[in-house]
């Protein structure tokens, strides 16, 4: 069975280009438009294997829902992705798995790969 | 201090006419005195009044003393008035020439004690306008030729008058200069008035007891009640009612100590919100370019020409996003937002992640990139991983850019002894090299060493300045060392922190 992951992203062409690039190598991808939804998918639906997490969300923030899969004990699964460096860095040193925009896709693959096999 | 008051002429007389008058009151004060002094001294021998009245000889002192204490606090009080014009001054020289002709015997003021007669000339000079100075002469000399003529019954003296003459007209030449000068510092006083009252900036000039001597209004704007306590803190910036000021600090010889102070509460805002701005446009245009490098990735990986296109795509999507990296972190560090952080730090990874990233860049143009490292070294220190790699990156890639031929060589050294502590990155090229008047400002933010070549380099000009910047937070310092045709070192040397264990 293919891994899952859930891109949570507004912007769609970036969303649709994690989309691409994360089918390519294999997964099964879906992907929501707002914290809001992102938070009605984490929550009434089975957890996928890898979320990719914008932190500049309408709605809910990413940061909230990076606060709420952490409470869940599955801050693992979620990979922080945002233009903002600092934040990046911040998370990074918490130990949580960040990585900045513009994102490399090889180094997007690899992320999702290690979490999935992780 | 009552007789500097009484001597203090008020203030509604222009200032010529009134340092005349000044002059006018102290010589009068001093007449007044004498003839205090005199009417004191008739009395002093204990006599009693009625045989001093008596005494004729004693009665004309006392007299006389009476009549020069009374005429002249007269004058004094007419000095005084507004209204009076220079009546006073006049009266004045009129009494002297009076006193003058009956100070003496009519033979001896005509003869030896002809030279006394020149005391009111020298003195309409002082207390009178200039020229007032040829009427009394001519006054003294119709005086003279009166004794001469009319009462000693003898031929007049040409040369008095003629010496009259001069002595006036000498004392109207110098004093006609004396006047200019003193007009001359006036409207040169009045120019800096003007200025100092005219100017935005506070001017606060303290003596050396720390008081405040001056105070122009703009100062007094600036700090209102509180200015002697802001200035006596002696800071270089205060907060004031919300607002910013600024104090530049000199020593003035023969002033004291000048504060010139500044609101920069504007100044201060409009950087705050360029940073801001720069801010969101940086992050507002990482977005779309993390589009366009992932698609143009993400087609590259198809076949040719199409993925060479999609290559120049990427790497030109790329360098937008250095420069917006650039251009954001040299914000922060304008705004000390950036912060540098504490962390183990392995210097081999260091220089992997280095040639990981820019030996592709080295290989297209041919060039050795060539690795040193002092074996003395610990691999691993202290320090901001991302930071040090930021710097590395911007000096080698700088290296590698401004390199045709030759080699491009990276050094991480010990440097000293253990106990000084310090490391050094060198970076080295045999490129074209910088020219030494360029040398002092190359980081500077915005200007290129390459701008004198004929040939055109990519970049905002700000990974230098960056680079410095971060150094310095980093409590190291970097140097540079070129010459045009040969190439350059750049070395950035910093504290060695190893490890806790």
């Amino acid at each position: 069975m293919k891994a899952k992951v859930l891109i949570i992203e507004d912007d769609r062409d970036l969303a649709s280009l994690f989309k691409i690039v994360l089918e390519m190598s294999g997964f099964e991808v879906s992907a929501v438009h707002d914290g809001t939804q992102g938070v009605e998918v984490l929550t009434t639906q089975p957890l996928p294997d890898a979320i990719m997490l914008d932190m500049h969300l309408p709605g809910v923030s990413g940061e909230e829902i990076y606060a709420l899969m952490k409470e869940r004990g599955d801050g693992h699964r979620v990979v922080i992705c945002s233009a903002d460096v600092q934040l990046v860095e911040r998370y990074k040193s918490l130990g949580a798995n960040a990585i900045p925009k513009p994102t490399p896709m090889d180094d997007l693959q690899h992320m999702i790969m290690d979490i999935v096999c992780g | 201090m009552i007789l500097p008051k009484i001597l203090q002429i008020p203030d509604a007389f222009d200032p010529d006419d009134r340092r005349r008058r000044q002059i006018l009151s102290i010589i009068l004060s001093f007449f007044i005195a004498g003839g205090l002094f005199s009417i004191l001294a008739t009395f002093s021998y204990g006599d009693p009044f009625l045989e001093v009245i008596r005494d004729p000889d004693a009665s004309l002192v006392l007299l006389s003393s009476v009549s020069v204490v009374v005429a002249f606090g007269l004058l004094f009080a007419l000095n005084r008035t507004y209204r009076s014009g220079s009546l006073a001054g006049w009266l004045f020289v009129l009494c002297l020439i009076a006193i003058i002709s009956v100070s003496d015997t009519p033979s001896e003021l005509v003869g030896s004690g002809l030279i006394i007669w020149t005391l009111p000339i020298l003195a309409g000079g002082i207390v009178l306008p200039p020229l007032a100075v040829f009427p009394i002469a001519l006054i003294v000399s119709i005086a003279n030729i009166y004794i001469s003529v009319i009462v000693l019954n003898l031929s007049s003296n040409p040369y008095a008058i003629a010496i009259f003459f001069m002595i006036a007209a000498l004392t109207w030449l110098g004093m006609s200069i004396t006047n200019r000068a003193i007009l001359t510092a006036r409207i040169e006083a009045q120019k800096n008035a003007a200025i100092l009252n005219g100017v935005a900036d506070g001017v606060v000039v303290l003596n050396e007891n720390d008081q405040v001597v001056l105070a122009n209004p703009a100062a007094l704007s600036l700090m209102g009640s509180g200015l002697a306590h802001l200035v006596n803190e002696r800071k270089d910036q205060q907060e004031l009612r919300g607002r910013v000021l600024a104090f530049e600090w000199s020593d003035v010889s023969g002033v004291g100590r000048v504060a010139i102070v500044r609101d920069i509460s504007r100044q201060i805002e409009v950087e705050r919100a360029k940073d801001a701005m720069l801010g969101v446009v940086s992050h507002e245009m990482r977005t779309p370019l993390t589009a366009i490098i992932g698609f143009a990735e993400v087609i590259a990986k198809r076949s040719e020409p199409v993925s060479e296109m999609a290559g120049r795509i990427r790497v030109n999507a790329q360098r937008l996003v250095h420069m917006v990296n650039n251009l954001l972190d040299h914000a922060q560090v304008q705004s000390g937002a950036l912060k540098i952080r504490k962390e183990v730090v392995s210097l081999p990874s260091l220089m992997q992640a280095m040639t990981n990233l820019l030996s592709g860049l080295a290989k297209e143009k041919n060039l050795p990139l060539k690795i040193n490292f002092d074996p003395t070294l610990p691999e691993t220190i202290m320090g901001d991983n991302m930071r040090l790699h930021q710097i590395l990156v911007n000096l080698v890639g700088n290296a590698i850019k401004f390199t045709d031929r030759g080699e491009v060589t990276v050094a991480f050294q010990r440097q000293g002894s253990d106990k000084t502590g310090l490391w050094r990155m060198v970076v080295s090229d045999t490129g074209i090299g910088i020219p030494g008047e360029r040398l002092p400002d190359i980081f500077e933010p915005f200007r290129r060493g390459s701008d004198y070549a004929t040939r055109c380099h990519q970049g905002a000009g700000l990974g230098l300045s960056i680079v410095k910047n971060l150094v310095t937070l980093m409590d190291g310092k970097v140097e540079v060392e070129s010459a045009v045709g040969k190439g350059s070192v750049f070395t950035v040397t910093l504290p060695l922190e190893k490890e806790n264990i």
